[in-house]
Protein backbone atom coordinates (compact mmCIF):
# COMPACT_ATOMS: atom_id res chain seq x y z
CA UNK A 1 0.00 0.00 0.00
CA UNK A 2 1.28 3.40 -1.03
CA UNK A 3 1.60 5.78 1.85
CA UNK A 4 -0.94 7.76 2.10
CA UNK A 5 0.17 11.08 3.95
CA UNK A 6 3.02 12.61 2.20
CA UNK A 7 4.07 16.10 3.46
CA UNK A 8 0.45 17.63 1.62
CA UNK A 9 -1.69 15.33 2.71
CA UNK A 10 0.18 15.82 6.37
CA UNK A 11 -0.54 19.30 6.18
CA UNK A 12 -4.03 19.44 5.10
CA UNK A 13 -5.23 16.82 7.72
CA UNK A 14 -3.34 18.69 10.74
CA UNK A 15 -4.46 21.83 9.41
CA UNK A 16 -8.14 21.88 8.07
CA UNK A 17 -10.87 22.86 10.31
CA UNK A 18 -12.33 20.66 12.63
CA UNK A 19 -15.46 20.59 13.81
CA UNK A 20 -15.48 21.61 17.58
CA UNK A 21 -17.67 19.42 20.32
CA UNK A 22 -20.37 21.06 22.67
CA UNK A 23 -18.20 20.87 25.51
CA UNK A 24 -15.48 22.89 24.35
CA UNK A 25 -17.35 25.54 22.28
CA UNK A 26 -19.29 25.81 26.06
CA UNK A 27 -16.35 25.99 27.79
CA UNK A 28 -14.66 28.74 25.39
CA UNK A 29 -17.93 31.05 25.50
CA UNK A 30 -17.96 31.03 29.70
CA UNK A 31 -14.48 32.10 29.40
CA UNK A 32 -15.05 34.52 27.36
CA UNK A 33 -17.88 36.10 29.38
CA UNK A 34 -15.75 35.31 32.59
CA UNK A 35 -13.34 37.94 30.60
CA UNK A 36 -16.08 40.45 29.45
CA UNK A 37 -16.96 40.87 33.00
CA UNK A 38 -13.68 41.00 33.86
CA UNK A 39 -13.82 37.94 36.18
CA UNK A 40 -10.83 36.45 34.36
CA UNK A 41 -8.46 38.30 36.69
CA UNK A 42 -10.09 36.90 39.75
CA UNK A 43 -10.15 33.38 38.92
CA UNK A 44 -6.65 32.87 41.32
CA UNK A 45 -4.71 34.18 43.47
CA UNK A 46 -1.51 35.64 41.73
CA UNK A 47 1.08 33.66 43.28
CA UNK A 48 4.08 33.14 41.52
CA UNK A 49 7.35 30.81 41.94
CA UNK A 50 10.28 32.64 40.06
CA UNK A 51 12.84 30.22 39.29
CA UNK A 52 15.27 29.76 36.53
CA UNK A 53 14.92 27.82 34.04
CA UNK A 54 16.51 26.37 30.40
CA UNK A 55 15.71 26.82 27.02
CA UNK A 56 17.36 24.35 25.15
CA UNK A 57 15.57 25.12 21.54
CA UNK A 58 17.12 28.96 21.72
CA UNK A 59 20.10 27.80 23.63
CA UNK A 60 20.09 30.26 26.40
CA UNK A 61 20.41 29.68 30.36
CA UNK A 62 19.69 33.06 31.51
CA UNK A 63 19.48 36.66 30.59
CA UNK A 64 22.51 39.13 30.64
CA UNK A 65 21.05 42.61 31.20
CA UNK A 66 24.13 44.82 30.23
CA UNK A 67 24.70 48.62 30.51
CA UNK A 68 22.05 49.86 32.10
CA UNK A 69 22.20 53.10 34.64
CA UNK A 70 22.84 56.07 32.68
CA UNK A 71 25.28 57.12 29.63
CA UNK A 72 29.18 57.08 29.58
CA UNK A 73 30.70 58.64 26.30
CA UNK A 74 33.83 56.55 25.49
CA UNK A 75 35.77 58.95 22.48
CA UNK A 76 38.21 56.07 22.34
CA UNK A 77 35.97 53.72 20.81
CA UNK A 78 33.89 56.13 18.81
CA UNK A 79 37.26 57.35 17.20
CA UNK A 80 37.91 53.36 15.87
CA UNK A 81 35.98 52.70 13.29
CA UNK A 82 37.42 49.86 11.55
CA UNK A 83 34.72 48.48 8.86
CA UNK A 84 33.14 51.70 8.56
CA UNK A 85 32.88 52.56 4.75
CA UNK A 86 32.64 48.88 3.70
CA UNK A 87 29.43 47.08 5.53
CA UNK A 88 27.68 46.87 2.48
CA UNK A 89 30.12 45.34 0.37
CA UNK A 90 30.97 42.70 3.07
CA UNK A 91 27.43 42.25 4.40
CA UNK A 92 25.11 42.54 0.61
CA UNK A 93 24.91 39.76 -0.61
CA UNK A 94 24.70 37.82 2.52
CA UNK A 95 21.20 39.20 4.17
CA UNK A 96 18.02 38.17 3.05
CA UNK A 97 17.33 41.60 1.61
CA UNK A 98 20.63 41.04 -1.26
CA UNK A 99 21.71 43.24 -3.22
CA UNK A 100 24.58 45.65 -4.77
CA UNK A 101 23.85 48.50 -2.78
CA UNK A 102 27.69 49.18 -2.25
CA UNK A 103 27.84 50.35 -5.70
CA UNK A 104 25.37 53.02 -5.05
CA UNK A 105 25.71 53.98 -1.40
CA UNK A 106 26.30 57.28 0.42
CA UNK A 107 28.91 57.67 2.47
CA UNK A 108 28.66 58.87 6.03
CA UNK A 109 31.00 57.90 8.31
CA UNK A 110 34.62 57.80 6.64
CA UNK A 111 37.13 54.63 7.84
CA UNK A 112 40.23 55.80 9.92
CA UNK A 113 42.99 56.72 8.16
CA UNK A 114 46.37 54.25 8.87
CA UNK A 115 48.15 55.12 12.24
CA UNK A 116 45.51 58.24 12.30
CA UNK A 117 42.46 58.57 15.05
CA UNK A 118 39.62 59.95 13.39
CA UNK A 119 37.43 62.64 15.21
CA UNK A 120 34.11 62.35 16.16
CA UNK A 121 31.85 61.53 13.97
CA UNK A 122 27.79 62.38 14.06
CA UNK A 123 27.40 59.29 12.61
CA UNK A 124 29.67 57.33 15.32
CA UNK A 125 27.90 57.49 19.14
CA UNK A 126 29.11 55.21 21.89
CA UNK A 127 26.88 54.73 24.89
CA UNK A 128 27.34 52.31 27.61
CA UNK A 129 30.17 51.10 26.35
CA UNK A 130 28.70 50.52 23.21
CA UNK A 131 30.01 52.67 19.75
CA UNK A 132 27.17 52.05 17.13
CA UNK A 133 28.18 54.00 13.49
CA UNK A 134 26.05 54.20 10.52
CA UNK A 135 28.50 54.53 8.09
CA UNK A 136 27.00 54.08 4.94
CA UNK A 137 23.11 54.32 3.19
CA UNK A 138 21.45 53.68 0.21
CA UNK A 139 17.85 54.46 -1.16
CA UNK A 140 16.37 53.10 -4.25
CA UNK A 141 12.37 54.36 -2.99
CA UNK A 142 11.04 51.41 -2.40
CA UNK A 143 13.84 50.95 0.80
CA UNK A 144 16.34 52.39 3.20
CA UNK A 145 19.11 50.60 3.42
CA UNK A 146 21.38 51.38 6.71
CA UNK A 147 25.26 49.77 6.70
CA UNK A 148 25.42 49.88 10.81
CA UNK A 149 28.42 48.45 13.08
CA UNK A 150 28.18 47.63 16.59
CA UNK A 151 30.89 47.21 18.61
CA UNK A 152 31.53 46.42 22.39
CA UNK A 153 34.87 47.87 24.48
CA UNK A 154 34.21 45.16 26.64
CA UNK A 155 33.30 42.27 23.92
CA UNK A 156 29.62 40.71 23.32
CA UNK A 157 28.37 38.25 26.21
CA UNK A 158 28.81 34.73 24.94
CA UNK A 159 25.20 33.91 24.67
CA UNK A 160 24.05 37.23 22.98
CA UNK A 161 26.30 35.96 20.57
CA UNK A 162 25.12 32.58 20.43
CA UNK A 163 21.47 32.96 20.25
CA UNK A 164 22.28 36.31 17.43
CA UNK A 165 23.75 33.46 15.31
CA UNK A 166 21.34 30.59 15.80
CA UNK A 167 19.09 31.50 12.95
CA UNK A 168 19.91 28.70 10.40
CA UNK A 169 20.40 31.66 7.85
CA UNK A 170 24.17 32.32 6.89
CA UNK A 171 23.90 35.30 8.77
CA UNK A 172 23.05 36.61 12.33
CA UNK A 173 20.27 38.26 13.37
CA UNK A 174 20.18 41.52 16.16
CA UNK A 175 16.50 43.07 17.11
CA UNK A 176 16.90 46.36 18.31
CA UNK A 177 13.76 49.25 19.75
CA UNK A 178 14.17 52.31 18.41
CA UNK A 179 11.93 55.29 17.63
CA UNK A 180 12.10 57.58 14.35
CA UNK A 181 11.22 60.79 12.97
CA UNK A 182 11.30 61.22 9.20
CA UNK A 183 10.92 64.98 7.63
CA UNK A 184 8.16 63.78 4.90
CA UNK A 185 7.59 67.42 3.65
CA UNK A 186 8.65 67.06 0.53
CA UNK A 187 6.17 64.63 0.28
CA UNK A 188 3.26 66.09 1.77
CA UNK A 189 2.89 63.88 4.72
CA UNK A 190 5.03 67.06 6.97
CA UNK A 191 7.25 65.59 9.77
CA UNK A 192 6.40 61.66 10.98
CA UNK A 193 6.96 59.35 13.91
CA UNK A 194 7.41 56.04 13.73
CA UNK A 195 7.62 54.84 17.26
CA UNK A 196 5.97 51.53 18.70
CA UNK A 197 4.67 53.27 21.73
CA UNK A 198 2.42 54.98 20.09
CA UNK A 199 1.34 51.68 18.20
CA UNK A 200 3.33 52.53 14.82
CA UNK A 201 6.29 50.21 13.82
CA UNK A 202 9.55 51.52 13.94
CA UNK A 203 12.86 49.43 12.44
CA UNK A 204 13.56 46.63 14.41
CA UNK A 205 15.73 44.30 12.77
CA UNK A 206 19.50 44.37 11.89
CA UNK A 207 21.32 41.26 9.90
CA UNK A 208 24.73 40.94 9.51
CA UNK A 209 27.94 38.57 10.87
CA UNK A 210 30.06 39.00 14.03
CA UNK A 211 33.35 40.26 12.70
CA UNK A 212 35.20 39.52 15.90
CA UNK A 213 33.89 38.77 19.32
CA UNK A 214 33.93 42.90 19.71
CA UNK A 215 32.63 44.06 16.54
CA UNK A 216 29.28 43.30 15.07
CA UNK A 217 28.27 44.42 11.12
CA UNK A 218 25.07 44.04 9.21
CA UNK A 219 22.15 46.43 7.18
CA UNK A 220 19.00 47.67 8.83
CA UNK A 221 16.51 47.74 5.68
CA UNK A 222 13.51 50.32 6.16
CA UNK A 223 10.47 50.00 4.36
CA UNK A 224 9.60 53.22 1.90
CA UNK A 225 6.29 52.53 0.90
CA UNK A 226 3.00 51.75 2.33
CA UNK A 227 4.38 52.59 6.18
CA UNK A 228 1.69 53.43 8.92
CA UNK A 229 3.06 56.38 10.71
CA UNK A 230 2.29 58.97 13.32
CA UNK A 231 1.89 62.61 12.07
CA UNK A 232 1.99 65.90 13.51
CA UNK A 233 -1.51 65.95 14.48
CA UNK A 234 -1.19 62.69 16.67
CA UNK A 235 -3.08 60.43 13.62
CA UNK A 236 -1.95 57.17 12.41
CA UNK A 237 -1.68 58.03 8.61
CA UNK A 238 -0.34 56.02 5.72
CA UNK A 239 2.42 57.13 3.83
CA UNK A 240 1.88 55.50 0.54
CA UNK A 241 5.99 56.73 -0.93
CA UNK A 242 8.71 58.27 0.71
CA UNK A 243 9.77 61.59 -1.36
CA UNK A 244 12.93 61.62 -3.05
CA UNK A 245 14.63 64.18 -0.36
CA UNK A 246 13.73 63.70 3.78
CA UNK A 247 15.77 63.56 7.02
CA UNK A 248 15.93 60.77 8.95
CA UNK A 249 16.07 60.23 12.74
CA UNK A 250 16.80 57.36 14.43
CA UNK A 251 17.04 56.69 18.02
CA UNK A 252 18.34 53.34 19.09
CA UNK A 253 17.74 52.75 23.02
CA UNK A 254 18.43 48.80 23.25
CA UNK A 255 19.59 45.87 21.09
CA UNK A 256 19.14 42.17 22.03
CA UNK A 257 18.30 38.73 21.07
CA UNK A 258 14.38 37.47 21.77
CA UNK A 259 13.42 35.00 23.89
CA UNK A 260 9.54 34.48 25.10
CA UNK A 261 8.28 36.18 27.82
CA UNK A 262 6.87 32.93 29.76
CA UNK A 263 4.55 33.36 32.52
CA UNK A 264 3.23 30.25 32.70
CA UNK A 265 2.04 27.40 34.78
CA UNK A 266 4.35 24.02 35.48
CA UNK A 267 2.65 20.69 35.43
CA UNK A 268 1.91 21.39 39.72
CA UNK A 269 -0.18 24.27 38.58
CA UNK A 270 2.07 26.84 40.10
CA UNK A 271 2.99 29.99 38.01
CA UNK A 272 6.60 30.27 37.13
CA UNK A 273 8.55 32.64 34.58
CA UNK A 274 11.99 32.51 33.39
CA UNK A 275 14.17 34.79 34.60
CA UNK A 276 14.53 37.44 31.90
CA UNK A 277 15.46 35.41 28.65
CA UNK A 278 16.48 38.41 26.22
CA UNK A 279 19.54 38.96 26.08
CA UNK A 280 19.50 42.93 26.20
CA UNK A 281 22.90 45.65 25.39
CA UNK A 282 21.01 49.27 26.62
CA UNK A 283 21.84 52.71 26.02
CA UNK A 284 21.07 55.87 23.48
CA UNK A 285 22.51 56.04 19.82
CA UNK A 286 20.80 58.68 17.96
CA UNK A 287 21.47 59.44 14.49
CA UNK A 288 20.23 62.06 11.75
CA UNK A 289 20.53 61.60 7.88
CA UNK A 290 19.95 63.12 4.55
CA UNK A 291 19.01 60.83 2.66
CA UNK A 292 18.32 61.20 -1.23
CA UNK A 293 16.74 58.91 -2.64
CA UNK A 294 17.64 57.09 -6.26
CA UNK A 295 14.97 55.94 -8.23
CA UNK A 296 16.23 55.93 -11.34
CA UNK A 297 16.02 52.38 -11.14
CA UNK A 298 12.43 51.86 -10.27
CA UNK A 299 9.72 50.73 -13.21
CA UNK A 300 5.85 50.68 -12.38
CA UNK A 301 3.27 49.19 -14.24
CA UNK A 302 -0.23 50.12 -13.97
CA UNK A 303 -2.37 46.78 -14.54
CA UNK A 304 -5.53 47.51 -13.32
CA UNK A 305 -7.24 44.17 -13.69
CA UNK A 306 -9.68 42.05 -11.96
CA UNK A 307 -11.46 38.91 -12.65
CA UNK A 308 -15.45 38.64 -12.74
CA UNK A 309 -15.78 38.88 -8.86
CA UNK A 310 -12.97 41.88 -8.75
CA UNK A 311 -10.23 40.44 -7.51
CA UNK A 312 -7.03 41.51 -9.31
CA UNK A 313 -3.58 43.42 -9.62
CA UNK A 314 -3.48 47.19 -9.76
CA UNK A 315 0.10 48.59 -9.72
CA UNK A 316 3.06 46.74 -9.97
CA UNK A 317 6.24 48.15 -8.88
CA UNK A 318 9.57 47.00 -9.13
CA UNK A 319 13.15 48.42 -8.19
CA UNK A 320 16.65 46.58 -8.81
CA UNK A 321 15.87 44.63 -5.65
CA UNK A 322 12.22 43.61 -5.31
CA UNK A 323 9.02 43.77 -6.68
CA UNK A 324 5.18 44.57 -4.88
CA UNK A 325 2.21 44.17 -6.79
CA UNK A 326 -0.99 45.86 -5.40
CA UNK A 327 -3.80 43.93 -4.89
CA UNK A 328 -7.15 45.10 -5.63
CA UNK A 329 -10.11 43.05 -4.00
CA UNK A 330 -14.06 44.04 -3.99
CA UNK A 331 -16.09 45.84 -1.51
CA UNK A 332 -16.95 43.66 1.52
CA UNK A 333 -13.47 41.49 0.80
CA UNK A 334 -10.34 41.64 2.53
CA UNK A 335 -7.39 42.28 0.82
CA UNK A 336 -5.32 39.83 3.72
CA UNK A 337 -7.54 36.82 3.00
CA UNK A 338 -5.45 36.83 -0.34
CA UNK A 339 -2.05 36.55 -1.32
CA UNK A 340 -0.14 37.90 -4.38
CA UNK A 341 2.71 34.99 -5.51
CA UNK A 342 4.89 35.49 -8.68
CA UNK A 343 7.37 33.84 -10.36
CA UNK A 344 9.93 34.83 -12.69
CA UNK A 345 10.54 34.40 -16.85
CA UNK A 346 12.06 31.38 -15.97
CA UNK A 347 8.95 30.27 -14.15
CA UNK A 348 10.73 30.24 -10.50
CA UNK A 349 8.90 31.15 -7.62
CA UNK A 350 10.18 34.59 -6.20
CA UNK A 351 10.99 34.89 -2.31
CA UNK A 352 9.95 37.09 0.05
CA UNK A 353 12.41 39.91 0.97
CA UNK A 354 12.99 42.39 3.66
CA UNK A 355 10.11 40.73 6.44
CA UNK A 356 7.43 41.73 4.53
CA UNK A 357 5.67 38.53 2.82
CA UNK A 358 4.25 40.15 -0.27
CA UNK A 359 7.38 41.75 -1.35
CA UNK A 360 9.59 39.77 -3.18
CA UNK A 361 13.28 39.49 -3.98
CA UNK A 362 13.81 40.17 -7.81
CA UNK A 363 18.03 40.81 -7.50
CA UNK A 364 19.54 38.31 -9.75
CA UNK A 365 16.62 37.34 -11.23
CA UNK A 366 15.17 37.63 -14.46
CA UNK A 367 12.64 39.63 -14.48
CA UNK A 368 12.13 40.33 -17.85
CA UNK A 369 8.56 38.88 -17.54
CA UNK A 370 7.04 38.19 -14.52
CA UNK A 371 3.57 35.97 -13.61
CA UNK A 372 1.67 37.30 -10.94
CA UNK A 373 -0.92 35.16 -9.47
CA UNK A 374 -3.55 36.04 -6.85
CA UNK A 375 -4.96 32.92 -4.61
CA UNK A 376 -6.60 32.88 -1.43
CA UNK A 377 -4.79 32.69 1.50
CA UNK A 378 -6.11 29.35 3.02
CA UNK A 379 -4.96 27.85 -0.35
CA UNK A 380 -1.76 29.52 -0.26
CA UNK A 381 -1.09 28.08 3.46
CA UNK A 382 -2.02 24.78 1.60
CA UNK A 383 0.01 24.60 -1.36
CA UNK A 384 2.51 27.22 -0.74
CA UNK A 385 5.42 24.69 -1.63
CA UNK A 386 3.54 23.78 -4.61
CA UNK A 387 4.03 26.33 -7.24
CA UNK A 388 1.97 24.27 -10.32
CA UNK A 389 -0.86 23.86 -7.80
CA UNK A 390 -1.11 27.60 -7.04
CA UNK A 391 -0.97 28.26 -10.40
CA UNK A 392 -3.99 25.67 -10.59
CA UNK A 393 -5.74 27.13 -7.52
CA UNK A 394 -5.03 31.18 -8.64
CA UNK A 395 -8.50 33.02 -8.62
CA UNK A 396 -6.03 35.36 -11.12
CA UNK A 397 -3.06 35.89 -12.65
CA UNK A 398 -1.41 38.11 -15.12
CA UNK A 399 2.09 38.74 -16.88
CA UNK A 400 4.37 41.66 -16.64
CA UNK A 401 6.82 42.65 -18.98
CA UNK A 402 9.95 45.04 -17.73
CA UNK A 403 11.77 44.57 -21.07
CA UNK B 1 -2.17 40.67 14.89
CA UNK B 2 0.07 42.61 16.30
CA UNK B 3 -2.08 45.81 16.94
CA UNK B 4 -4.59 43.10 18.52
CA UNK B 5 -2.51 42.09 20.68
CA UNK B 6 -1.10 45.54 21.81
CA UNK B 7 -4.43 46.60 22.46
CA UNK B 8 -5.51 43.67 24.16
CA UNK B 9 -2.16 44.43 26.26
CA UNK B 10 -4.07 47.41 26.85
CA UNK B 11 -7.25 45.92 28.74
CA UNK B 12 -9.47 45.62 25.64
CA UNK B 13 -11.33 43.00 25.86
CA UNK B 14 -13.00 42.62 22.59
CA UNK B 15 -9.52 42.45 20.99
CA UNK B 16 -8.12 39.87 23.20
CA UNK B 17 -11.34 37.74 22.63
CA UNK B 18 -10.68 38.61 18.39
CA UNK B 19 -7.11 37.04 19.63
CA UNK B 20 -8.60 34.10 20.51
CA UNK B 21 -11.37 33.52 17.69
CA UNK B 22 -8.14 33.96 15.36
CA UNK B 23 -6.58 30.88 16.64
CA UNK B 24 -9.36 28.63 18.35
CA UNK B 25 -8.88 26.22 15.73
CA UNK B 26 -5.16 25.94 16.75
CA UNK B 27 -5.90 25.47 20.31
CA UNK B 28 -8.19 22.61 19.28
CA UNK B 29 -6.04 20.65 16.95
CA UNK B 30 -3.20 21.21 19.51
CA UNK B 31 -4.93 19.98 22.51
CA UNK B 32 -6.48 16.84 20.59
CA UNK B 33 -3.28 15.64 19.96
CA UNK B 34 -3.47 15.42 24.37
CA UNK B 35 -6.60 13.90 25.10
CA UNK B 36 -9.63 11.55 23.83
CA UNK B 37 -12.01 13.03 26.45
CA UNK B 38 -13.54 16.14 25.42
CA UNK B 39 -13.72 17.59 28.44
CA UNK B 40 -10.40 17.21 28.84
CA UNK B 41 -9.91 19.43 25.85
CA UNK B 42 -12.37 22.11 26.89
CA UNK B 43 -10.48 22.34 30.34
CA UNK B 44 -7.43 23.11 29.18
CA UNK B 45 -8.49 25.33 25.98
CA UNK B 46 -10.87 27.20 28.77
CA UNK B 47 -7.46 27.19 31.42
CA UNK B 48 -5.23 28.32 28.39
CA UNK B 49 -7.55 31.27 27.46
CA UNK B 50 -8.26 32.57 30.90
CA UNK B 51 -4.43 32.25 31.62
CA UNK B 52 -3.22 34.26 28.42
CA UNK B 53 -6.13 37.07 29.20
CA UNK B 54 -3.78 37.08 32.94
CA UNK B 55 -0.56 37.65 31.26
CA UNK B 56 -0.66 39.18 28.36
CA UNK B 57 0.61 42.03 29.41
CA UNK B 58 3.99 40.16 30.29
CA UNK B 59 4.35 38.94 26.80
CA UNK B 60 6.46 41.52 25.49
CA UNK B 61 7.12 40.90 21.56
CA UNK B 62 3.41 40.86 20.02
CA UNK B 63 4.84 38.89 16.91
CA UNK B 64 5.54 36.00 19.45
CA UNK B 65 2.00 35.91 20.91
CA UNK B 66 0.78 32.55 18.88
CA UNK B 67 4.07 31.00 20.50
CA UNK B 68 3.46 31.84 23.65
CA UNK B 69 -0.07 31.55 23.40
CA UNK B 70 0.39 27.52 22.07
CA UNK B 71 3.16 27.23 25.29
CA UNK B 72 0.52 27.93 27.73
CA UNK B 73 -1.42 25.40 25.91
CA UNK B 74 0.87 22.60 25.90
CA UNK B 75 1.51 22.91 29.55
CA UNK B 76 -1.68 23.22 31.04
CA UNK B 77 -2.60 19.87 28.65
CA UNK B 78 0.71 18.17 30.59
CA UNK B 79 -0.43 19.27 33.88
CA UNK B 80 -4.05 17.86 33.45
CA UNK B 81 -2.93 14.47 31.63
CA UNK B 82 -0.32 14.01 34.25
CA UNK B 83 -3.29 14.50 36.56
CA UNK B 84 -5.61 12.24 34.84
CA UNK B 85 -2.55 9.87 34.75
CA UNK B 86 -1.87 9.44 38.55
CA UNK B 87 -5.54 9.41 38.99
CA UNK B 88 -6.55 6.94 35.86
CA UNK B 89 -3.98 4.54 35.77
CA UNK B 90 -2.97 4.86 32.07
CA UNK B 91 0.22 4.09 30.67
CA UNK B 92 -0.15 6.29 27.60
CA UNK B 93 -2.36 8.55 25.61
CA UNK B 94 -5.37 6.15 24.35
CA UNK B 95 -6.57 6.36 20.51
CA UNK B 96 -8.92 9.58 20.36
CA UNK B 97 -12.48 8.65 19.76
CA UNK B 98 -14.87 10.70 20.94
CA UNK B 99 -14.86 13.35 18.07
CA UNK B 100 -18.00 14.34 16.22
CA UNK B 101 -18.32 12.62 12.98
CA UNK B 102 -17.34 15.09 10.25
CA UNK B 103 -15.91 14.00 7.17
CA UNK B 104 -12.45 16.20 8.69
CA UNK B 105 -12.75 14.68 12.18
CA UNK B 106 -12.72 11.43 10.95
CA UNK B 107 -9.62 12.02 9.25
CA UNK B 108 -7.79 13.83 11.81
CA UNK B 109 -8.58 11.12 14.27
CA UNK B 110 -7.60 8.61 11.80
CA UNK B 111 -4.29 10.34 11.21
CA UNK B 112 -3.36 11.19 14.79
CA UNK B 113 -4.39 7.73 15.98
CA UNK B 114 -1.22 6.22 13.68
CA UNK B 115 1.35 8.23 14.87
CA UNK B 116 3.24 7.74 18.07
CA UNK B 117 2.14 9.51 21.08
CA UNK B 118 5.46 11.32 21.72
CA UNK B 119 5.33 12.58 17.95
CA UNK B 120 1.70 13.93 17.52
CA UNK B 121 1.96 17.10 18.84
CA UNK B 122 5.18 17.82 17.20
CA UNK B 123 3.12 16.85 14.26
CA UNK B 124 0.15 19.14 14.94
CA UNK B 125 2.34 22.12 15.76
CA UNK B 126 4.90 21.53 12.49
CA UNK B 127 2.01 20.19 9.85
CA UNK B 128 -0.99 21.65 11.53
CA UNK B 129 0.01 25.01 12.78
CA UNK B 130 3.37 25.77 10.38
CA UNK B 131 5.71 26.56 12.87
CA UNK B 132 9.22 26.00 12.50
CA UNK B 133 11.73 23.25 14.15
CA UNK B 134 13.15 25.72 16.21
CA UNK B 135 10.04 27.29 17.38
CA UNK B 136 8.84 23.97 18.43
CA UNK B 137 12.10 23.48 20.12
CA UNK B 138 11.05 26.68 22.25
CA UNK B 139 7.67 25.43 22.96
CA UNK B 140 8.32 22.18 24.07
CA UNK B 141 11.33 23.23 25.81
CA UNK B 142 13.50 20.93 24.05
CA UNK B 143 16.29 20.83 21.41
CA UNK B 144 15.46 21.60 17.86
CA UNK B 145 17.40 17.74 17.14
CA UNK B 146 15.06 16.35 19.13
CA UNK B 147 12.24 18.22 17.54
CA UNK B 148 13.25 16.93 13.90
CA UNK B 149 14.11 13.34 14.86
CA UNK B 150 10.87 12.86 16.46
CA UNK B 151 9.47 13.94 13.24
CA UNK B 152 11.37 11.17 11.20
CA UNK B 153 10.54 9.14 13.49
CA UNK B 154 7.08 9.94 13.27
CA UNK B 155 7.01 9.50 9.49
CA UNK B 156 8.65 6.24 9.55
CA UNK B 157 6.38 4.75 11.81
CA UNK B 158 3.66 5.85 9.88
CA UNK B 159 5.57 4.62 6.69
CA UNK B 160 5.66 1.22 8.36
CA UNK B 161 2.37 1.12 9.85
CA UNK B 162 0.59 1.85 6.54
CA UNK B 163 2.83 -0.52 4.07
Amino acid sequence: MRNKYSEQELTRILGQNVEESEAVERKIEEAYEMIRNHEGLERQGSKKIWRKMELAGIGIASAILLGVGGLAANPVLAAKIPIIGRIFQVEEEKVSYPGDYSSHAEQLAEPAAEGEETADSPYAVTSNGTAITISEYYSDGAALYLGINIEMENGFPEAFMEAAKDTDLGYSVIQMESAALADFTEGGFGRVTFDPACGVEAPYLIEGNFVDNHTFAGIIRIALTDMAALNEAGEVIKISAAPGHFSYELVITKLYIPGIANVVRDEEGEWVSFEDTMEEIGGEWKFSIDVNTDTSGMEIRNVDETNAEGVGIGQVRKTPYEMEAQIIVPEGKNAWDYVVFMTDASGERLESRGGKAQTYNVYRKDVSKVSIGVCTESDFMEYKGDTEKLWETAVFGTEVSFE
Amino acid sequence: MKMLVRRAQCGDADAFISLMEENRQALYRVACGFFQNQEDIADAIQETILDAYEHIRDLKKAELFRTWLIRILINNCSRIFNYNKKNCSTDEIPEIESMETGNANVEFRELLNHLPSESRVIFQLYYGEQFTTREIGVILNMKESTVKSRLHRGKEQLRAELW
